[in-house]
């Protein structure tokens, strides 16, 4: 489904990537942790060319991306849920997850907002409630669900659980892993919480300045404490 | 709440429809300033309170439109008034579109600001030089048109009667722009100021709504331009000048921005200021500069915004009195929700 080939990215003349590849299959489900500042939000950004100036293959579906703007690719499948939540603060929680209707791939129609907002129990109760109004674990429910609402074919969630309390935490990896199954959703994570990246993911890329350091699965990277400790410990 | 904002409206739009009944021809003109400022004001602030955007030059487009329709009317090419305030419209949406498709791809900040001051300016001095627009005397005894409905003919060469059009021309457009602001348009525009890319993030073509916005903003200005020739009976060069440009910014700023109706009563208090200090000869741009000063000091989010803080400060302090309090407080909440 995605496939990033050789992707070099700079913010100026600072170059953040160097020669990054992944793959994400149809339905996969994809976690790249890293320290802070190992290049995952650019990486992120430049896949949906929103920043960085990228300079590598970004195939979707087998189609070289390009130059495509930031919305077509949104409209072509691709969601992106930031990692400062950013969610409307000037409109409720149901119209938050409404706007994802510009989101949707051409010919389908976004899932009903009401529907959406049953499979995230804590948001029943806030559903009128103004987005600005809401604390910082409930906008990053509001944020996933609005980005599934939109029924991509990826969703890209960048550092979900930063700042999150656990409990918040350990609901939010259920949500996600029950809306990407019922939608049938590919998932591509960035996070440095390794519990919460294991619970929603299966395969993990462990990113380090700019470079891909590990790529397979989780049972591998745990045999391999030497990566753990090099590139993950703090 | 509600009832007492519906009845403030009314009362406003009663002050507005009557002022022919009980004022003098000075005031009634100012009336009619108030009114051409205002359509241009909210115009100007589609940009920068929903859209965020600022136009430092948006007398331009302004000018565009009451040249035009100064220029057809002293000709008396006989087209009906309603038509060439559309085209008035027309023809600041199309500049505004032009504007837009040059500017708009390449910046959005305060080279914006600056580039469109600029082609201000430089359109200021193209109908400077121009003889078939009066030159720097500008366009001068500007006839007053009859409105041409069809079913009905209305002579609108007297003050009262082209002011009583103003009223309505003015209501429609604000009423329009009302519909644009709050409807789904106004909401992504809104999303767009608070944070462009977390708006492009949910597959919305933003650099296509911004052109939309400067458009529609472009056009309402040429209409205001449209709506004040006829009115003032002149149009000069100085209507592209950069201190018109200024206008609208004070008065958003002054209202409040970040609400819909808050270049609105910029407007109407900027007028009120200047007319009181009309006599204060030589200190009457000082008085005005302080009391600007002072409101946006002591109101950053505009007289608006002012009033939205203290009404929130008042339904506070009722719900906090509680309901041990309510024997005391009871009817003081009650005079306080139906003050708010």
């Amino acid at each position: 489904m995605l496939t990033v080939e050789n992707l070099t990215a700079f913010y100026g003349e600072s170059q953040i990537l160097h020669d990054v590849s992944l793959a994400v299959d149809n339905g996969g489900r994809v976690a790249i942790v890293g320290r802070n500042g190992a290049g995952k939000s650019t990486l992120f950004k430049s896949i949906m060319n929103a920043g960085p100036r990228a300079v590598g293959k970004i195939l979707w579906n087998g189609v070289d991306l390009g130059s495509t703007p930031s919305y077509k690719r949104v409209r072509a499948g691709l969601a992106l849920v930031p990692e400062d939540r950013r969610i409307f603060g000037h409109v409720t929680v149901l119209e938050n997850i409404a706007m994802s209707q510009y989101g949707v791939l051409a010919g389908e129609t976004p899932l009903d907002p009401e529907s959406v907002i049953q499979r995230f129990p804590m948001l029943v109760p806030l559903k009128d409630r103004l987005g600005g109004q809401l604390s910082g674990g409930q906008q990053q429910m509001v944020a996933v669900a609005r980005a599934i609402a939109a029924r991509p074919r990826l969703m890209m969630l960048d550092e979900p659980t930063e700042g999150l309390a656990p409990i918040i935490i350990e609901q939010l990896a259920k949500d996600v892993v029950t809306v990407c199954n019922e939608n049938e959703a590919g998932l591509l994570l960035s996070e440095q919480n390794l519990w919460f990246a294991k619970q929603c993911t299966d395969r993990v890329y462990v990113i380090d300045t700019g470079r891909i350091v590990f790529e397979g699965d989780w049972a591998t990277l745990d045999e391999n404490a030497d990566i753990k400790q090099r590139y993950l410990a703090v | 709440m509600r009832l007492i904002n519906t009845v403030l409206f009314a009362a406003c739009l009663a002050v507005m429809f009557t002022i022919p009944l009980w004022a003098d021809q000075g005031i009634l003109f100012i009336a009619g300033l108030v009114l051409v400022e205002m359509v241009f004001a909210l115009s100007w602030n589609l940009l920068f309170g929903f859209t965020g955007l600022a136009s430092f030059g948006h007398a331009a487009f302004f000018a565009i439109g009451a040249y035009l329709c100064g220029y057809a009317l002293r000709a008396d090419i006989g087209a009906p008034f309603l038509l060439l305030i559309l085209a008035a419209g027309v023809a600041g949406a199309l500049a505004a579109v032009l504007t837009g498709i040059v500017l708009l791809r390449r910046t959005t900040g305060i080279h914006l600001a600056i580039f469109t001051l600029a082609l201000a300016e430089i359109l200021r001095i193209l109908v400077g030089y121009s003889t078939a627009l009066g030159r720097e005397d500008g366009l001068a005894s500007i006839p007053r048109p009859s409105l041409e409905l069809g079913f009905a003919s209305f002579d609108l060469a007297s003050g009262e009667a082209y002011y009583w059009f103003l009223c309505i021309a003015a209501s429609v457009i604000v009423g329009f722009l009302w519909l644009i602001c709050h409807g789904p348009f106004g909401r992504i525009l809104v999303s767009i100021r608070q944070d462009p890319e977390r708006t492009t993030f949910m597959g919305i073509n933003v650099p296509a709504y911004r052109l939309a916005a400067f458009t529609i903003s472009g056009a309402t200005s040429g209409m205001a331009g449209a709506l004040y020739a006829p009115w003032a009976q002149i149009v000069t060069p100085e209507s592209a000048h950069w201190i018109h440009s200024t206008q609208p910014m004070l008065a958003s700023l002054l209202g409040g921005a970040q609400s819909f109706w808050g270049p609105v009563v910029g407007t109407v208090l900027f007028s009120i200021i200047n007319y009181s200090t009309r006599n204060l000869v030589g200190l009457a741009e000082l008085v005005i500069g302080v009391v600007l000063l002072v409101i946006v000091l002591a109101a950053p989010s505009g007289v608006v915004g002012l009033v939205h803080e203290l009404r929130r400060r008042l339904t506070a302090r009722v719900s906090h009195a509680g309901p041990g309090a309510e024997g005391k407080a009871g009817s003081k909440g009650k005079f306080v929700q139906e003050a708010a």
